[in-house]
């Protein structure tokens, strides 16, 4: 009996289209799209070279400080390249500025700078350090010059190299791991547990008297239902792990991202993860009285509406949510199996990961408790 | 006469207080074929439903094959069949394997199984589309495919709700055919319907519901002599001079006349002869018809009598 | 006025769908206006830095403190561990400085070289560095020619105080047209969504072969049915469009009045006109109301991610861009970065945008010939 309807449970499943897209092709779709537009963005997130002109007037000429640090500022072969300069007169710096050629651009005038931009911005921000540190430093000079009796020239290039050294370093003890786009991979390895939910639902609809006519029929044959139910669960599972085998070839082999993690614990948690799945699938399956196509629709729903808060469509989402509506989040399956492989990716201990693996497991608990009051009633009040 | 079936003061109630079966009492002996007729919402899958232990019902007892039925008794589940009203298979499954699945959960030996699902086929004339996935079959096929899922394991008890209800004519009569069929081979069965006129065919006693108690209950024609009139006739006849029709009511027999458009009826409580007095009258008094006959009660007129509305609207 | 029913009973069926992909745009809009996501724009001026000070609050460290505090912001963030590296995971705060016992003694006496920090992955994380690097570098150098931390913390504020002049010449509110800008570039999503979605299954439906012959045969005129229809259609689009629009008005405000604004609501108007044709277009290449929900979110997903609306279109590599080149909704995101720029309106300026709005028209126009040519052959079969 197990295995009769295990096997004809798998046949309907594998010939059940729309599912077989939504579990097998779509995670694989959206997996694409991830990787095509976030290719680009770690590397974007270092500073880069900023594009300002200056003013090339006697006055700039003349001031050896300016010149010579500039100079460095923008030099190729300078790790720390900061600008790319364009040397010109003022009104072809204000044109430059006008088709949004460069940022910003600096004039020395009677000994005080002036820099124009069109808005304010960060790049904005850092010209204007920089030149106030310049103009920091000529203060210093100014104040030793007292101080020491010495050419102003020797003064300028000692003033230059310090200019760049820093005495105290600043050390930055964070975790490498900072790659905050790998939240969105988390996400989406999350959202293909839950749409074990989608394939463990279609797989008991036929179970359920009240739902289905082949509920009814299988209600009034001389089989328990118990045994027919968690077999077509188990077949349910048997699909979701090779969706999910099919994922990880995919994002490893193909997309070749790199998780970082560690890969027992990865599997752990998303074997876990896709148990809730095909628990919240049986407590959507039960619970919702429905038709077929449209309980498909709301399970969908509720995966993408989960993963959305847990950071699919914008990382931050799901930040936002841990930090302002936390109880949101501790009872979301999608983020506990996200946030279960941020703890993997970016916290040193382990407590933080197994807490979501615990989550886990009272959502499952709790789904099947109440799932199984349902299904077991002998009897229904109404079909 | 064993007694398959017998409910005892069957009484379902929903939440809301309404009444889906109430107080009903029936039983069903080997070997019969008994209709259950009446109107939607009279309660005729509620009963089903309940002697099936899907429903929960608030009083009553309910005893199939001379034991109690429970959700768990499945010696007796393993000996019924049910053909529900809606179809209900797997559009993902051929017609093989749908008859397979089902089959499967009553037989376990697959050689066995194979036997009984070909001799399924063949009882609803499905053998052309054993490959065909449902949604390739048509309406009718589709029923008949239906029915086979609910009978393919021989049971001795079945349960018919409603099978052909939008269905055409041939596979009507493949259907009503096959009832036959099971019937001879043995099987009691219990067949729901709103068409009289099949439950006239083919049952050997008619239950009538209304309102979730049985009405009346006995062969079709134990149940024309509830109505209290034994022949109708039909005179088609323009323009009827009223005096006349005073006359015609005077005729021995004659219960009710009424004339409107063309068409004279007149009921008759007893007697015989008639429709031949009818004719001797319309001669002698010169009156030129175009048509006239004569019928006998139907279900629906016992229906009429029994409650005061029609049996189908 | 069957048709117009019908339309209405479809949608009721499935206006769950639409009211939660409004409601994301909702949440978006509210989230950004509130927490200014600073990983996706950089036009915050100062970075957010948590200070974690374990020494007495006086002298140099004081200096310290108070010149991060000027030229930062510093988050609301728990202070345990776990907090603090979520919100640096997250970009909630840049960095973080963790001030030792007894700093500003040990600072004096040349007994500190290292400060221990956590940076950010992002562009503010060095700015932050290079912020606080200078107050440190300039304490370095006065540290030996003062006499007590007062007059250092003095000196350096002295030093610092010098500001060079600056001269900003825009005239335009940023951060608001930026608001308008991305719930503009947002509302792409939720509209392909409830547009693709709902028109698509309309005339999947209606397109259905038993359905077709019933409304071919039945006594209204067969293409009296079909203009109910592309009405009702379009009706439904501008309603959702002026909904997104109140929504709009209410989340962002007085922004959308000016020049910017109305400009802002044209490219979008002009946009929906593209998205519903295109919706035309999907309803009728797609015959399978079963498909629809799976090809709309595909669809709508991968519009989004590839024309920048989920990720900024100067953050998306260039082989995504020239895909996106093929897309009409990059067209319009991009249209709306043009807008969010302009500084003055004339002819020279708007140029770019009207060449974009053309972009979008143009398409338009092609989706509705194909949309003809389909259903034509398809009467034709059917």
């Amino acid at each position: 009996m197990f295995l009769h309807n295990f096997k004809y449970t798998l046949k309907t499943l594998f010939r059940n289209r729309s599912l077989l897209f939504w579990t097998f092709a779509f995670p694989l779709i959206m997996a694409t799209f991830f990787h095509m537009a976030f290719a680009d963005i770690t590397e974007d997130e270092q500073l880069k070279t900023i594009d300002i002109a200056i003013v090339n007037n006697n006055e700039f000429n003349n001031n050896m400080l300016y010149k010579q640090t500039f100079n460095t500022l923008s030099d190729d072969n300078n790790e720390d390249k900061l600008f790319n300069i364009t040397y010109t007169d003022r009104e072809d710096a204000k044109k430059l500025l006008e088709d949004k050629k460069i940022e910003g651009y600096l004039e020395l005038n009677n000994n005080t700078p002036k820099l124009t931009f069109q808005s304010n911005g960060i790049n904005q921000t850092i010209i204007k350090y920089v030149v106030d540190e310049i103009h920091d430093t000529e203060k210093m000079i100014s104040s030793m010059k007292t101080d020491m009796k010495s050419g102003m020239n020797s003064i300028n290039t000692n003033v230059c190299n310090y200019v760049e050294a820093k005495e105290i370093e600043l050390k930055d003890t964070a975790n490498d791991n900072l790659n905050y786009i790998i939240i969105e991979y988390f996400t989406l390895i999350a959202m293909t547990c839950l749409y074990a939910g989608s394939v463990s639902m279609v797989s008991i609809n036929k179970t359920l008297p009240y739902l289905t006519g082949k509920g009814k029929r299988v209600t009034v044959a001389p089989t328990k239902r118990s045994i027919i139910i968690f077999s077509s669960l188990l077949a349910s599972f048997l699909v979701q792990l090779l969706t999910l085998g099919l994922l990880f070839v995919y994002l490893l082999g193909v997309l070749n991202v790199e998780f970082g993690c560690n890969v027992g614990l990865m599997v752990l948690l998303s074997l876990v993860g896709s148990l809730a799945g095909v628990a919240l699938g049986l407590l959507v399956g039960t619970f919702v009285k429905a038709t077929e196509n449209s309980k498909t629709g709301i399970m969908i729903a509720i995966t993408m509406a989960g993963s959305f808060l847990s950071g699919m469509m914008g990382v931050g989402m799901k930040y936002q949510i841990d930090k302002n509506l936390p109880l949101l989040n501790k009872i979301n399956p999608a983020n506990m199996i996200t946030d279960g492989f941020y703890a993997l990716y970016y916290y040193t201990d382990y407590s933080r990961f197994w807490f979501n693996i615990g989550s886990l497991l009272i959502f499952i608990s709790i789904a099947v408790i109440l799932s199984s009051r349902k299904i077991g009633r002998a009897r229904y009040d109404s079909i | 006469m064993e007694k398959v079936i017998e409910v005892k003061n069957l009484t379902k109630e929903y939440k809301k207080g309404t009444k889906a079966v109430d107080d009903l009492s029936l039983e069903v002996y080997k070997g019969e074929i008994v209709g259950l007729l009446g109107p939607n919402g009279s309660g005729k899958s509620t009963t089903i439903n309940c002697i099936l232990s899907l429903l929960k019902y608030s009083s009553g007892s309910i005893k199939v094959f001379g034991k109690e039925m429970n959700p768990d008794s499945y010696d007796i589940k393993s000996k019924i069949g049910v053909v529900f009203q809606d179809v209900s298979v797997f559009d993902e499954l051929t017609v093989y394997e749908n008859l397979d699945y089902f089959c499967g959960l009553y037989i376990k030996d697959k050689a066995k199984r194979k036997e009984l699902v070909e001799e399924a086929i063949e009882l609803v004339g499905l053998q052309d589309f054993k490959k065909y996935r449902p949604k390739q079959l048509s309406g009718g096929l589709l029923r008949r495919l239906n029915i086979a899922c609910g009978i393919a394991h021989k049971p001795k008890l079945i349960f018919f709700d409603e099978p052909t209800v939008a269905v055409d004519p041939q596979s009507r009569n493949n259907i009503l055919s096959g009832i036959e069929k099971l019937r001879e081979e043995g099987a009691t069965i219990v067949y729901t319907t709103h068409y009289m006129e099949e439950a006239e065919i083919l049952c050997d006693r008619i239950i009538i519901l209304d309102k979730g108690t049985v009405l009346a209950s006995g062969t079709s024609d134990e149940l024309k002599e509830l109505a209290d009139i034994e022949e109708k006739v039909t005179v088609e006849v323009n323009d009827l001079d009223e005096k006349y029709i005073a006359k015609i009511s005077d005729l021995k027999n004659v219960d009710v006349v009424t004339y409107s458009g063309n068409i004279l009826l007149i009921t008759y409580k007893k007697g015989k002869n008639n429709i031949s007095d009818m004719v001797e009258f319309l001669k002698n008094n010169r009156i030129k018809y175009n048509k006239i006959f004569s019928e006998r009660p139907t279900l629906n007129d016992v229906f009429l009598e029994l409650t005061g509305k029609e049996l189908r609207d | 006025m069957t048709v117009f029913k019908t339309f209405l009973k479809i949608l009721r069926k499935n206006l769950v769908i639409v009211i939660i992909f409004s409601i994301l745009l909702v949440m978006f809009a509210a989230l950004r206006s509130e927490t200014d996501d600073k990983t996706m724009s950089f036009n915050a001026v100062k970075p957010d830095v948590v200070i974690i000070n374990n020494d007495e609050e006086i002298g140099i460290t004081k200096g310290l403190i108070d010149y991060i505090k000027d030229n930062s912001n510093t988050p609301e963030v728990k202070t345990d561990v776990d907090s603090l590296n979520d919100a640096l995971f997250y970009n909630d705060t840049d960095y973080i400085i963790y001030i030792p016992k007894g700093f500003n003694q040990d600072f004096m006496n040349g007994n500190i070289d290292n400060l221990e920090v956590k940076k950010g992955n992002n562009y503010n994380a060095s700015f932050a560095e290079m912020m606080i690097s200078r107050y440190l570098k300039l304490a370095v150098n006065y540290r030996s020619r003062v006499t007590s931390q007062d007059e250092l913390v003095r000196t350096i504020k002295n030093s610092l105080d010098n500001n060079t002049e600056i001269e900003i010449t825009t005239k335009l509110d940023t951060d608001k047209v930026e608001a308008a800008q991305f719930f503009f570039d947002f509302e792409t999503y939720s509209l392909l969504v409830s547009l693709v979605f709902i028109i698509g299954l309309m005339l999947s439906i209606f397109n259905d072969p038993k359905v077709k012959k019933r409304t071919i045969i039945s006594s209204t005129d067969y293409r009296k049915n079909n203009r109910i229809l592309l009405l009702a259609n379009m009706l439904y689009a501008f309603t959702l469009w002026l909904i997104y629009l109140i929504l709009g008005i209410v989340l962002i405000g007085d922004v959308l009045w000016t020049s910017n604004g109305l400009l802002f609501i044209l490219n979008s108007f002009i946009h929906l006109i593209t998205v519903t044709s295109f919706a035309f277009f999907i309803g009728n290449l797609i015959n399978n109301k079963d498909s629809m929900s799976g090809i709309t979110h595909v669809i709508s997903i991968g519009t989004c991610f590839l024309c920048g609306v989920f990720v900024p279109l100067a953050y998306l590599p260039d082989s995504v861009i020239a895909l996106g080149h093929a897309l009409p909704t990059y067209y319009y995101v991009e249209g709306n970065s043009f807008i969010a720029k302009l500084e003055e309106i004339n002819f020279d300026t708007l140029q770019p945008v009207l060449i974009n709005m053309g972009v979008l028209l143009g398409s338009a126009i092609v989706f509705i010939i194909l949309s003809n040519i389909i259903s034509k052959k398809r009467r034709r079969i059917g």
